[in-house]
């Protein structure tokens, strides 16, 4: 079956915009403040879009995998520095720890999705797994400064329980077990949440996409479902790595609690 | 000499919570000897760096300088987990972890993998804990969070001592209750204390207790450490001073 596809032009962006234009109108004239913010927003979209429209035309050209990688690594690294702006009070050491997890579970469920799940070829190329990776790496953004910040919460409010257990001669992870169990659900309700409500309320992204671009709603829901196992799976590989590797920080190797880092 | 802790030129600065700020002296210098089996009393003003001292003796916290000595030996020199199993620690604000009371008693067997009870052994310890009657015997099968406080200082108590500690550190076991419940636990930890033979110290800001409690006060003021004996009004091991009185002639009041 040959669907008809509208090819969208620069054009039909342009005209596109008279939306954002009744936006700033109605901002204006309601005085809500915001034509500033719409229209530095607006820029942004267009500017950040349109490179990553031709960098993603360049990228798909690109057959060393070796290159590939370090795209994603590099993406990975964006997403640790970001992560880590969310945090209120980053431990010594976070970019590292939190690129380490961020790279170490998108990578993994990347390699399953494509190597095992897919077993194509074709899925190896990096028209997929460009797009793919960006989106485990970016939902392991949301969930991993979320746990994070769980985790140094949880062990400051339940401080005196964690002392306790070390005084009884428990070893620093399993005396910060109950906060890392809290950091971990924590970061992945949102995920979890998606997973409950996906398709009730909205067509999800990735369907919305090919369904747009002529796909079968069918093969665009085995696509999403794929896609979310992968997320899921990405996801908390990535939180219960950064939250061992956190334990090391917030502890000494004598199992004591850094209390001033709390 | 029969010192089961010695501290030497200890002194302690909190590192600083914000980045670039100076660390906080609390201990300038604490040099002191316990004797095996004494209760000894951490006294001082809130916030003189009670608590802190107390934490140095379990390694919760390490000294920035100085040497302290367990049974001859730095407390460096023990694998701190075992260190810890032979140093009961009872925490100023009661510690509840879900589920019974007995869940809770139970907690302190199963916390390390180093430990290897066997079921058998954890229901005879847990027996010989009621035996203690610290807490009331219906009380076991009740869950923690149901507790008084007074109650729940008295779990915290008696998981302290689950391990068969040879020491138990209290912090301000009282400061929560009134002074007939203070009254009754302290003469409670006191009975236990001789029962276990155990070394006890506990901290404490209330003058009238430090002077009737203890065998041995540690006054801690301005960063430092004065030793100085109890008259023997109700000492309960007369004769455990090892040292003659350093600093302050602290009777309270």
């Amino acid at each position: 079956m040959e669907t008809e596809l509208i090819q969208v032009d620069w054009l039909n962006v342009l005209v596109g915009l008279g939306l954002v234009a009744v936006a700033i109108g109605l901002s204006y004239f309601n005085g809500l403040g915001l034509e500033r913010d719409i229209i530095v927003g607006t820029i942004r979209c267009i500017v950040q879009l349109a490179i990553l429209g031709y960098a993603l035309v360049y990228l798909f050209r690109l057959q060393c995998m070796w290159v590939i990688v370090l795209i994603l690594l590099g993406m990975a690294f964006v997403a640790a520095l970001t992560a880590k702006g969310r945090m209120k009070r980053p431990y010594p050491g976070t970019i590292p720890i939190l690129w380490f997890s961020i790279a170490v579970g998108s990578f993994f469920a990347l390699a399953y999705v494509t190597v095992i799940t897919m077993a194509d070829p074709l899925a190896l190329t990096a028209r997929y797994i460009i797009p793919l990776g960006g989106m485990a790496i970016g939902n392991t953004l949301n969930g991993i400064s979320l746990a994070a910040e769980r985790f140094r919460s949880e062990l400051e409010s339940q401080r005196d329980r964690v002392e306790v257990l070390l005084s009884m001669g428990a070893d620093a992870s399993r005396a910060a077990a109950e906060p890392a169990r809290a950091a971990v659900a924590a970061g992945m309700i949102p995920t979890i949440n998606a997973l409950m409500v996906i398709g009730l309320v909205q067509i999800p992204g990735v369907m919305t996409g090919q369904i747009l671009s002529g796909a079968d709603p069918l093969v665009a829901a085995r696509y999403q479902l794929i896609i979310m196992f992968m997320l899921v799976g990405g996801k908390v590989i990535a939180l219960t790595l950064a939250l061992r590797l956190a334990v090391k920080r917030y502890f000494t190797p004598e199992h004591q609690l850094r209390r001033e880092l709390l | 000499m029969n010192a089961i802790f010695e501290f030497r030129s200890v002194a302690f600065s909190a590192p600083p919570k914000d980045k670039g700020a100076q660390p906080i002296t609390i201990i300038l210098d604490a040099t002191f000897e316990l004797v095996r089996g004494t209760l000894t009393v951490i006294a001082g003003p809130s916030g003189a760096g009670k608590s802190t001292l107390l934490r140095l003796f379990n390694r919760l916290a390490d000294p920035t300088s100085g040497v302290i000595l367990f049974e001859g030996k730095d407390i460096r020199d023990f694998p701190v987990k075992e260190l810890r199993r032979r140093i009961g620690w009872v925490p100023q604000v009661p510690v509840r972890f879900p589920g019974t009371v007995e869940d809770n008693l139970r907690l302190p067997f199963t916390v390390s993998k180093a430990y290897k009870f066997t079921q058998e052994e954890i229901e005879v310890s847990i027996q010989e804990l009621k035996a203690l009657n610290l807490l009331r015997e219906e009380l076991f099968l009740r869950k923690a969070d149901d507790l008084s406080v007074g109650e729940a200082q008295r779990l915290n108590l008696l998981r302290a001592l689950a391990l068969k500690p040879d020491v138990v550190l209290l912090d301000e076991p009282t400061s929560a209750l009134d002074p007939d419940a203070s009254e009754q636990l302290l003469a409670q930890i006191e009975r236990v204390r001789s029962e276990r033979s155990l070394t006890a110290i506990l901290v404490s800001h209330r003058p009238n207790e430090v002077a009737k409690l203890g065998d041995v006060v540690l006054r801690l003021a301005d960063g430092r450490v004065h030793l100085s004996a109890v008259p023997p009004l109700g000492g309960t091991t007369g004769g455990a001073l090892n040292r003659p009185t350093l600093g302050g002639d602290y009777r309270g009041g």
